[in-house]
């Protein structure tokens, strides 16, 4: 109602102009996303667009100024590559199915609680993942908090003994860094989602004589989907792009693709750049090819029940 | 020249057309209902003259000042939508004093008016209070007062009672007509119910499709309805196929009927049904029929009968409630001449626009 | 509600059934609730409230666990295994933080400056486009969606890599406007489908109504429209904050070493091995994102505002 013509005060007539104001009223929409559209492809496309040309081999510092694919036959050719794809995957698939699985749970604890409780439990949202990597390693390495309690109370006999934890080859370190920061992310999205749902379908579910449990899976849960869909998505996305955790936290032997990625970037011979700016793209490339297959598998999920399912 | 005037007003949205050539004559301090089912484009007329739509094409004129141009602030309408809607993080009070603010009336003033304006809806020291403490017919009134302070030239109300419990329903009528005695404000109110309409309008404009049916007084409409869909709108219920020979109109199922009005050709004849007399003997020789009772319902202000004549003809009688009939019963009917009403047959769209009162 | 007639305005909007005040409604749907309590699962059936209390403790106390080690290790005097507690204490490294040698503080402020910029015109881009999404529906939407939100689940590294000789060209790289200019990649997002969640729970009714009492746009927009969707404002400030604060490698990348924030801080610090350092400066990290989560907790517990992140 409020576009921007009038903002301005400008108004005609019913008569006259009556085409160009109906075309402007149809692409008002347009109009209002266009600045934050515009910001993000430029910045973002553009960035990848030139990523692009120079991974083919143009813009670079030492290249030829031919196209070529070479960078990308260096890249797939190499086997670590393929290792770090298949470590990002694990640790990706893992952490989102658990902290989904997980924040659902907490979210129905939390469905009725009051105010502090629910704060309480997004403690870690505000928290950098530095800090929150930087705490992992001083409560869970071998030398850290957990390890020496261990060690007080007997269970253990020397720090040695302690589980490795962090820097490890199945990366429980950075799981358990991810779970501890994502589950308040996801409840928080859920809980929202749950305290909009309106409760007639839950109570009709209850008085046609469904168990707690049946409403559960069979009313909850469905209505709950999209929710979790779209929050999985964006913990997914984040997770497997994700630098800064498994860099720190990982072992050096099992990196994972951002990290491969960046030591290929900061790779002192400079005729690696156009490879590691190829590999960069087909992170990015996987991702979107993720998403992708993400919804359209969802896409079905989320039309039936949305419309529906808030408060009327 | 009336005081609010739409003439040619057309409206479209995408692939449907809203409002189809409407026009409209509104006398000041008059209460003109657009009433009509869902769909039919009163909503759309409402905003169009509020100023949220743009016509597409006609115009529209206030008190001799074209509309089209101006945006909506600047109107001088006041639109009540029918969701009340108030602010929800403003007092009642100074939901009341909304327009006074945008016309940078000081803080005191519009104080003191707004708590004026409450009390004449009977709000009286509401001011303080949130939106969320009030119910529905509360809210309502406020929207009345927030609405009326800033004395518009016309007040737009958007099916007002709708929304309401139907005891609160009479109570807002009552305040609606009250203060429109007090303020003598013209009044266009949108409603799909016809009892509605009736009950508040001096004039009711019908609406069908985008189109303007007819346009008459509640009184016109019940007795002469310009046309089938008119009639049974306004809830009416018999309808008879007829061949007219002047005052003398003979119904298919055989019966012969005079009337006041002469007609010729196929007709379709209706009667009220609170027209239709029924006694246990007959009362005149004039229209009178022998019928058996069908079925009798009590609605507490009328009884309506289902009566059935000997040609096979089911009537609807509603009947003074007092008294209590049995089924099967023997009984006669009289339709008065001057209750009976015809239309042409044919189709609606053929017939012309039937303007009266 | 009747009126299917109409859109209210030109462009179709979404039908919404809900006002940010629904009270006046609410108590229409709990007809059954007599019949059963507990009509909505929620744990609330599944155990006393003594044991639900109890997981919820536990919970938190989970999520604050890694805090503990880096409280202790900020007053420590070297703490060794397998010491449970630091023999010494002392208040050195905080002393240390607020020295300028440190450049804790400068981290602070940089930080500082630039989240409270990429918020501002994260704020200024992302509230057209929160409407546009958030109340009207127009071919094409669900794609022109997708694009805004592919920063937060695509990784930027490529983009990254691609645009930065372009912005050392532009002479932003090593610049705070530079930093800002790429912070703005994953904040808009956020900021706009946080806004469109507002919206599209906002009924342009009160817009209306507003306009017909006399109000320009511009006023309706001050007195109206913007005290309603406040919530989603907060709300997606915090996020838009958060982001940008806790930024490490869009910062990495772009700063060249010469913007220096508080995550770049701790990272050159991580690199040492001052433990008590690190602890303090990770604690002053937090700070600032803990004080701006509460003060918008409320906004945060609106489902309104949150709902729609549901959507995605």
């Amino acid at each position: 109602m409020t576009s921007i013509a009038r903002f301005l005060g400008r108004f005609d007539d019913g008569g006259g102009g009556t085409s160009i104001r109906q075309a402007f009223q149809g692409l008002q929409p347009y109009l209002l996303l266009l600045p934050a559209l515009s910001i993000i492809g430029l910045l973002f496309g553009g960035g990848l667009v030139l990523a692009l040309l120079q991974s083919l081999g143009l813009f670079t510092l030492l290249g030829t100024g031919e196209i070529s694919l070479e960078a990308y036959q260096a890249a797939f050719s190499n086997s670590e590559f393929w290792r770090s794809l298949l470590q990002s995957f694990y640790i990706a698939i893992v952490a989102t199915s658990l902290s989904t699985v997980l924040s659902i749970a907490l979210a129905l604890l939390l469905r009725s609680a009051d105010r502090w409780a629910t704060l309480a439990c997004q403690i870690t949202l505000p928290i950098p993942h530095l800090v929150g990597v930087v705490g992992i390693l001083t409560l869970l390495a071998p030398s850290g908090l957990v390890a020496r309690v261990c060690l007080a109370l007997g269970w253990i006999q020397s720090d040695q003994d302690f589980p490795l934890l962090v820097n490890d080859g199945a990366s429980l370190g950075v799981l358990i860094h991810f779970l501890w920061k994502e589950i308040p992310f996801i409840t928080l999205i859920l809980l929202a989602v749950l305290r909009g749902l309106n409760p007639a379908y839950e109570q009709q579910a209850r008085a046609l004589g469904a168990s707690p449990w049946q409403c559960f899976w069979n009313v909850t849960l469905p209505l709950l989907k999209p929710g979790i869909l779209s929050a999985s998505l964006i913990v997914f996305g984040f997770i497997f792009s994700s630098f800064e955790v498994p860099f720190l936290l990982g072992a050096i032997q099992s990196r994972t693709l951002p990290v491969y990625v960046y030591r290929a970037f900061t790779d002192t011979d400079l005729a690696r750049r156009p490879e590691a700016i190829a590999l960069g793209l087909i992170l990015s490339a996987i991702s979107i090819a993720i998403i992708s297959v993400y919804l359209w598998l969802t896409t079905s999920a989320r039309s039936q029940i949305m419309p529906q399912s808030r408060i009327q | 020249m009336g005081y609010l005037v739409l003439q040619n007003l057309t409206k479209r949205f995408r692939t449907t057309l809203a409002v189809q050539d409407l026009w409209l004559d509104v006398q000041p301090g008059q209460i003109l209902s657009l009433l009509g089912p869902s769909g039919c484009g009163k909503s759309t007329t409402l905003q169009m003259i509020a100023g949220i739509l743009q016509p597409d094409t006609g115009s529209m004129e206030l008190d001799g000042t074209r509309l089209n141009p101006i945006p909506p602030e600047k109107r001088d309408i006041a639109l009540v939508l029918q969701r009340g809607l108030l602010f929800p993080h403003l007092s009642v009070g100074e939901n009341v004093a909304f327009g006074l603010k945008m016309r940078g009336i000081n803080r005191v003033d519009r104080e003191t008016q707004a708590q004026e304006v409450l009390r004449q809806v009977q709000l009286e020291g509401f001011g303080d209070r949130k939106p969320s403490e009030l119910s529905g017919g509360q809210a309502q009134r406020v929207a009345l007062a927030r609405s009326l302070i800033i004395q518009p030239k016309l007040l737009l109300l958007d099916e007002p009672l709708s929304a309401l419990d139907a005891n609160l329903r009479e109570e807002m009528q009552d305040l609606i007509l009250r203060l429109h005695a007090q303020t003598g404000v013209t009044m266009l109110v949108v409603t799909h119910d016809q009892a509605e309409a009736v009950v508040l309008s001096d004039r009711i404009a019908l609406m069908f499709a985008g189109r303007l049916r007819q346009i008459a007084t509640p009184e016109a409409l019940y007795q002469t309805p310009c046309d089938e869909d008119t009639a049974r709108f306004m809830g009416g219920v018999n309808f008879f196929p007829a061949q007219a020979q002047g005052h003398r109109w003979v119904l298919a199922t055989g019966e012969s009927v005079m009337s006041d009005r002469p007609q010729t050709g196929s007709i379709q004849v209706t009667i009220r049904p609170e027209q239709v007399r029924v006694s246990d003997h007959p009362t005149s020789t004039e229209n009178t029929f022998a019928a058996k009772i069908m079925s009798q319902r009590f609605t507490g202000t009328q009884r309506r009968l289902t009566l059935s004549l000997s040609s096979e003809l089911v009537l609807q009688a509603w009947v003074n409630p007092n008294r209590d009939w049995a089924i099967a019963q023997e009984v006669w009917v009289q339709l008065p001449a001057s209750a009976l009403w015809s239309f042409p047959c044919g189709h609606p769209a053929d017939l012309p626009l039937g303007v009266s009162g | 509600m009747a009126n299917d007639e109409r859109p209210i305005a030109d462009y179709a909007p979404i039908p919404h059934p809900v006002s940010l005040s629904p009270r006046l409604e609410v108590g229409a749907f709990q007809p059954l609730s007599y019949l059963m309590p507990l009509s909505e699962p929620s744990f609330r059936e599944f155990m006393p409230p003594n044991l639900r209390h109890s997981f919820i403790a536990l919970v938190m106390l989970v999520l604050l666990l890694p805090f503990l080690p880096l409280l202790i290790w900020s007053f420590a005097q070297g703490w060794f295994s397998p010491q449970l507690v630091p023999q010494t204490w002392t208040l050195e490294h905080w002393q240390q933080l607020l020295m300028g040698s440190s450049r804790v503080l400068e981290g602070v402020m940089q930080s500082l400056a630039i989240a409270l910029r990429t918020t501002a015109l994260s704020l200024l881009v992302g509230l057209p486009a929160g409407r546009a999404l958030g109340l009207m529906d127009f071919p094409g939407k669900p794609l022109l969606k997708l694009l805004l939100l592919t920063p937060i689940i695509v990784s930027p590294l490529a983009t990254l890599m691609g645009i930065q000789f372009v912005l050392i060209r532009l002479g932003l790289s090593g610049t705070l406007a530079g930093v800002v200019l790429v912070h703005l990649m994953p904040t808009i997002p956020y900021m706009s489908l946080v806004l469109a969640s507002v919206f599209s729970n906002f009924d342009v009714g009160y817009e209306i109504q507003a306009r017909s009492l006399g109000a320009s746009p511009l006023k309706v927009f001050s007195q109206i429209t913007l005290p309603l969707i406040a919530p989603g404002i907060a709300v997606g400030s915090l996020f838009a904050f958060l982001i940008s604060w806790n930024e490490f490698l869009l910062t990495f990348f772009v700063g060249a070493g010469r913007v220096f924030t508080l995550p770049m801080v701790l990272f050159t610090l991580l690199q040492g091995g001052n433990n008590g350092l690190i602890a303090a400066v990770a604690i002053t990290s937090v700070v600032p994102g803990l004080i701006f989560l509460l003060v918008t907790s409320k906004a945060l517990q609106n489902e309104a505002t949150l709902g729609g992140l549901g959507g995605v």
